[in-house]
């Protein structure tokens, strides 16, 4: 037999080794991989096909599931498998097929030993250097090739193609409107920013001063998604390598963007913000042209996504989960269950945690084989890093924060050993990508180095040790008298697991995932007493301020934030530096609370919003609510399947992202108010940061903490004009618009934008105001905006007609005033809270759904037909889908419910029937498919239990108090949207005749 | 302590003091509790989605302040019942009377409560809703299908002697207004 020569199979790329494996090994994976199994087909001919025999070992494989048997020879095993990894994809193939090759050029094996443990151990070490007096007379390209097959994926030791997390990365998007004289009378196409660059206004083109901008009513502002991904014309297909080019003026700081005008003949740029003639670099200045223009420079790429060489790879992220013991053992069991399960969805190196709690917390030590051990806290305090550490048996050594520099990497592997000394063996350092650990140096370990070792594992090293753990899971064994509720700790458990990730990964991008099943009632963040004659706090107790535990765990639980966002590891100095040095939040903190009762959702909110964390509410750990959200944390991107967008650079990427941090700069006419949804204030206080404040305002910078692509933040804008505008009537620059006649500015207004703008400050001002303030707040807005925009003859209330740009706004705000946002009746502190908390978090179009749920109707004569959201859209004959973004119902009318009992679909002869039945179910699992979190759905039956869901979201246009025809009744006293709308008419009648008499006196 | 009590009654009766109690609302889903909460608090009717988490109110009846818990009514929300069992004065019952089909399971889900330790000495206001509905069911049938042939008496007064577990059924209508303020004015006889 002869062997194909190396150079031969080189041609094929590096990336391309897989194609070496027939395509049926994807499905039938030749688990025993070696050399004696790869034959030419012609016997002398080195160019004849090679293939792959004995399929001995082989086993159907379908992707997702584990391989458990442990085959394969021992000099061509994966590392993964006496290390016992899972199996995931035909990974584990690819490897062996760099062995395969380095015999036949070497004549040995790459690894070898004494026997088969010994040669195990070493596959295991992944230490690897070419022999020199093995190849002498091999050539450098053959050489090349063996270490490309060996050591290219042995960067991942996870399983997928490529870095499945974000390390760094910055992204900036220049917006502008466009010149609004060219376009007046048409329409504005309002969502092809959003779909360009990820933005929504209010007005695409804005008011000229600051009494225009009053007038105009709605908030000025604009819904921006940072990760939104958008479609490859306009944003480079792959990031930029290199870091951006900023504006020279130390206090703007701008990015070179399309914006900019360039003067190519003396090579300078102007910054639209200060005005500034920047030099390009030479680099740029050599090359750049009218026609040879630089990525960040190209008209539609608005958005530019770099990567930065300046910040370093901060390596895996970490997760540790923090599992609630006081819930029924169903429960803790449904729990244990999904953990489980997304222990395969993480790659193989990201580094995990695992802390439980009930009376007291119990910190899980992973890196302790052979049996379970767990450091137990007590459940009644709050500890800091240094007291979790000393707590856990990892003293400091070098006193606070020792940990903080040496943790960059992931220090939990074993070092590689003493190589012989090659040229190849720095390389391979760097290619593994995990810094030395001090381990055979004088230094003694910190406290953030024995944390990684013990506590905090990669996941392929500690999946059997957490699996065991979680399978022998109890339920919290100490007693409870029937008077008191369970002793639950988890604010302490919260305290413990920050402290673990501010120990061990002060720079590292980490999450902390809360899952919890009751309130907190022992120890710091306790929101209610463990005697069952107190109650939990009612709207009405936060009200009058009479609940004396809510205050102190709001403050504990912000602190946490603080605590851990400064990422100081104790050191206030190293906190403060790192706040002015604009640190985000790196450790993210997720919120899963699957209870029939309140958790305390409201009091941890904050410290869910400050570091940009997940928040799911759910009843019980077995609903698809809880498990399916929780497998879409860890979802990642995926190329389009039907090849529409071309691949990039983020497939196969966890769509997560941490530290994030949001600066917005504006050209001189304009200021930042503020910024609602998820961010903190870093408190820089720009020239462009208005007086005027908005939600988070005084700043122009915010710290996000973590992101996923659904994340939007609405920023608010001041118009700094007093008097008439510059004569350039078109100014160039962020968002920088500038028009004199109003007219173009009602042509631009963006209700929907507006609309979720005006929800965003609505919900911010419930915080401080009560809400039937809010409500008139609305009321008022609304007639204002109206007297403004609306044509209208001053004595003639039935005139009133609103153009199409403004025609759905009333509507919109019509059903905010009925939404779960702004009325408490029927929802508790917590559910209040979690709603705004998901409503500030999302993008336009489903914020827009929360405060004007869909409908869409399913009947006989034609395809589903979009429904108004109105008692009169429920007919006997028709099935309706509801979408309310946290619900989706199909309803069925009562005929339809009727025949479905009478099981008429189940016959052939009424097959439409059955399609019509069929219809509206896969369309509401097309919307379930692609939400966060995952809604609950509900199939029902009109006039039954669960028919609420959709009658109390229905214009009530019949109630059980008119005669109507058509519809269905809604059991309500409410007003309808046609009495509102007369209420509105009525109420600018008045105010317009006022205004008239006051002008005229 | 008589001085005492004296002393109380009488600014109760003056109005200015308001005597405390807990009131359950339980019942099946869609039985109305959350409807008759809003009518009680606002005077109007709403149409609600159902219930996640227990309703805290307080509203003041007559000479009583009531602080209300309503509860959830599906299946699984009942496990959560128990929980506030303690230190309860009284019991609202809301049994939906046109949905005959549900009324076994009406009455499986009263008789748990009835049997339970922690609620042997509170008295049940049990309130048939819905009978603005022409199909609704008799006060007669109701009784008969819930099991309560023999109940305390509508004009008994409550005697301290008497060993008879106050409970009492009373048809009404939120929406309409109608019926659910006589049992009331029954149930407050005996919040003490």
């Amino acid at each position: 037999m002869q062997w194909p020569r190396p150079h031969a199979a080189q041609d094929l790329g590096g990336d391309a080794i897989g194609d070496l494996l027939p395509p049926l090994a994807a499905r039938l994976p030749p688990r025993d991989l070696k050399l004696q199994n790869w034959v030419l087909e012609s016997d002398g001919d080195v160019w004849s096909p090679l293939k792959l025999i004995d399929f001995g070992l082989s086993t159907h494989y379908t992707p997702g599931r584990r391989l458990g048997r442990v085959v394969g020879s021992s000099w061509y095993i994966a590392p993964e498998v006496p290390r016992r990894e899972l199996h995931r994809g035909v990974r584990p193939v690819v490897e062996p097929g760099g062995r395969s090759v380095h015999a036949p050029v070497s004549g040995a094996p790459p690894f070898h030993g004494n026997d088969g443990e010994d040669v195990r151990a070493v596959i295991v070490r992944g230490a690897y250097a070419f022999p020199h007096e093995l190849f002498l007379d091999v050539s450098d390209d053959a050489m090349a090739f063996v270490t490309c097959l060996l050591f290219v994926q042995r960067r991942n030791s996870g399983t997928r193609p490529c870095r499945p997390w974000r390390t760094r990365g910055s992204r900036r998007t220049a917006t502008r409107s466009d010149s609004g004289t060219a376009r007046m009378g048409e329409h504005w196409d309002v969502t092809s920013s959003e779909e360009q660059s990820g933005t929504r206004l209010s007005f695409h083109c804005w008011p000229s001063s600051r009494l225009e901008a009053t007038r105009c009513v709605a908030p000025v502002g604009a819904l921006y998604t940072p990760l939104k991904r958008l479609p490859p014309h306009c944003a480079p297909p792959v990031a930029l390598q290199y870091d951006p080019i900023r504006c020279s003026t130390q206090t703007c700081h701008a990015v070179l963007n399309p914006y900019c005008q360039v003067d190519y003949r003396t090579k300078l740029w102007t910054c639209p913000f200060c005005l500034t003639r920047n030099h390009f670099p030479p680099h740029y200045a050599e090359n750049i042209s009218e026609v040879n223009l630089p990525a960040e420079l190209v008209p539609q790429f608005a958005t530019c996504e770099y990567e930065l060489p300046s910040v370093p790879n901060a390596g895996p992220p970490a997760f540790v989960f923090c599992l609630d013991t006081c819930v029924h053992v169903e429960e803790l069991a449904e729990l244990a269950d999904s953990i489980q399960q997304i222990l395969n969805l993480l790659p193989g190196d990201s580094l995990v945690g695992l802390v439980t709690f009930g009376t007291n917390v119990q910190v899980h030590e992973l890196g302790f084989e052979g049996l379970s051990k767990a450091y137990v806290i007590r459940g009644n305090k709050e500890y800091g890093p240094q007291k979790v550490g000393q707590l856990l048996g990892c003293p400091g050594g070098g006193g606070a924060g020792a940990g903080a520099g040496a943790s960059g990497g992931g220090g939990g592997h074993p070092p590689p050993p003493a190589a012989p000394p090659g040229q190849q063996q720095p390389q391979l350092q760097q290619q593994a990508n995990y810094p030395t650990n001090n381990a055979n140096g004088v230094a003694p370990e910190s406290p953030g180095q024995q944390v990684l070792r013990r506590f905090l594992l990669p996941v392929s090293e500690c999946v059997m040790t957490i699996e065991s753990i979680l399978e022998d899971l109890r339920k919290d064994p100490w007693p409870v008298p029937a008077d008191k509720r369970v002793a639950r700790c988890t604010g302490c458990a919260l305290s413990v697991a920050t402290s673990l990730l501010d120990l061990a990964l002060p720079r590292r991008g980490a999450r902390v995932m809360m899952f919890v099943g009751g309130p907190c009632t022992s120890g710091p963040g306790a929101i209610v007493s463990r005697a069952k004659t107190e109650d939990m706090r009612s709207h009405a107790d936060l009200a009058r301020n009479a609940e004396s535990l809510h205050k102190p765990a709001c403050e504990f639980y912000a602190g946490l934030c603080k605590r851990g966002g400064g990422g100081g590891g104790g050191s206030s100095a190293q906190a403060a530096a790192a706040a002015t040095a604009g640190a985000a939040s790196l450790h993210v903190v997720d919120i899963f609370a699957c209870s029939l009762d309140q958790v305390g959702i409201l009091e941890m909110g904050e410290l869910v919003e400050a570091t940009g964390g997940h928040m799911v509410l759910g009843d019980s750990f077995g609903q698809s609510v809880f498990k399916e959200s929780l497998r879409r944390v860890f979802r990642t991107y995926e190329p389009s399947p039907d090849g529409s967008s071309p691949p990039s650079s983020d497939d196969g990427m966890m769509q997560m992202a941490f530290g994030a941090t949001l600066e917005v700069l504006t050209s001189r006419e304009f200021k930042v108010s503020g910024a609602i949804g998820p961010v903190t204030s870093l408190g820089k206080k720009s020239p462009n940061v208005s007086d005027l404040e908005v939600g988070r305002g005084g700043t122009n910078v915010w710290s996000l903490g973590g992101i996923d692509p659904g994340t939007t933040i609405a920023v608010y804008f001041d118009i700094t004009n007093p008097g008439p505008p510059p004569s350039n009537g078109a100014g160039d620059g962020y968002n920088s618009m500038v028009q004199q006649q109003p007219s173009p500015v009602k042509m631009s207004f963006d209700q929907e934008a507006a609309a979720v703008l005006l929800a965003r400050v609505a919900v911010e001002r419930t915080e401080t105001e009560d809400v039937a303030d809010v409500l008139r707040w609305i009321d008022r807005s609304l007639i204002r905006l109206c007297s403004k925009f609306a044509d209208y003859v001053p004595d003639d209330p039935n005139s009133f007609r609103l153009s199409p740009e403004f025609s759905l706004f009333p509507q919109f705000l019509f059903h905010l005033r009925r939404s779960q946002f702004l009325q408490l009746f029927n929802s508790s502190p917590d559910e209040a809270a979690y709603y705004r908390y998901i409503l500030n978090k999302e993008n336009t179009t489903n914020s827009l759904v929360m405060i004007q749920p869909t409908l869409l109707s399913y009947s006989f004569n034609g395809p589903p037909q979009p429904a108004l959201l109105d008692s009169q859209s429920v007919r006997p004959d028709t099935i309706l889908l509801l979408d309310t973004f946290f619900h989706v119902v199909v309803f069925h009318g009562e005929t339809t419910a009727a025949w479905r009992e009478q099981r008429y679909h189940e016959q052939e002869e009424h097959v439409a029937f059955r399609n019509l039945l069929e219809a509206p179910q896969a369309d509401a699992q097309m919307i379930m498919d692609n939400r966060f979190p995952v809604p609950r759905y509900i199939v029902c039956d009109q006039h039954k239990s669960e028919a609420r869901f959709l009658m109390a979201k229905l214009n009530p246009s019949v109630t059980h108090n008119t005669e109507g025809v058509g519809g269905a009744q809604v059991f309500t006293d409410d007003v309808s949207l046609r009495v509102f709308m007369e209420h509105c008419k009525f109420t600018l009648h008045f105010y317009i005749t006022l205004h008239l008499i006051s002008s005229e006196c | 302590m008589f001085l005492i009590n004296w002393f109380y009654d009488t600014l109760a009766s003056l109005g200015l003091y308001h005597k405390n109690a807990k009131i359950l609302f339980l019942g099946l889903d869609n039985a109305g509790k959350t409807t008759l909460l809003h009518m009680l608090k606002e005077n109007r009717v709403q149409a609600h989605v159902p219930t996640l988490h227990p309703n805290t109110d307080e509203l003041i009846v007559g000479q009583l302040k009531l602080k209300t818990f309503d509860l959830g009514g599906h299946e699984t929300a009942r496990r959560l019942w128990q929980d506030y069992f303690t230190t309860v004065d009284g019991v609202v019952y809301l049994v939906d009377a046109i949905d005959r089909g549900r009324f076994p399971e009406a009455k499986k889900e009263l008789d748990a409560l009835l049997t339970s330790d922690e609620l042997q000495d509170v008295p049940f206001l049990v309130l048939g809703n819905k009978i603005d509905m022409p199909s609704a069911a008799s006060e007669e049938e109701l009784k008969y299908a819930l099991g309560l042939l023999d109940t305390y008496g509508k004009d008994n007064r409550p005697d301290k002697n008497s060993t008879v577990r106050p409970i009492e059924v009373f048809m009404c209508s939120v929406v309409r207004r109608m019926g659910y303020k006589d049992g009331f004015m029954w149930l407050s006889q005996f919040l003490s």
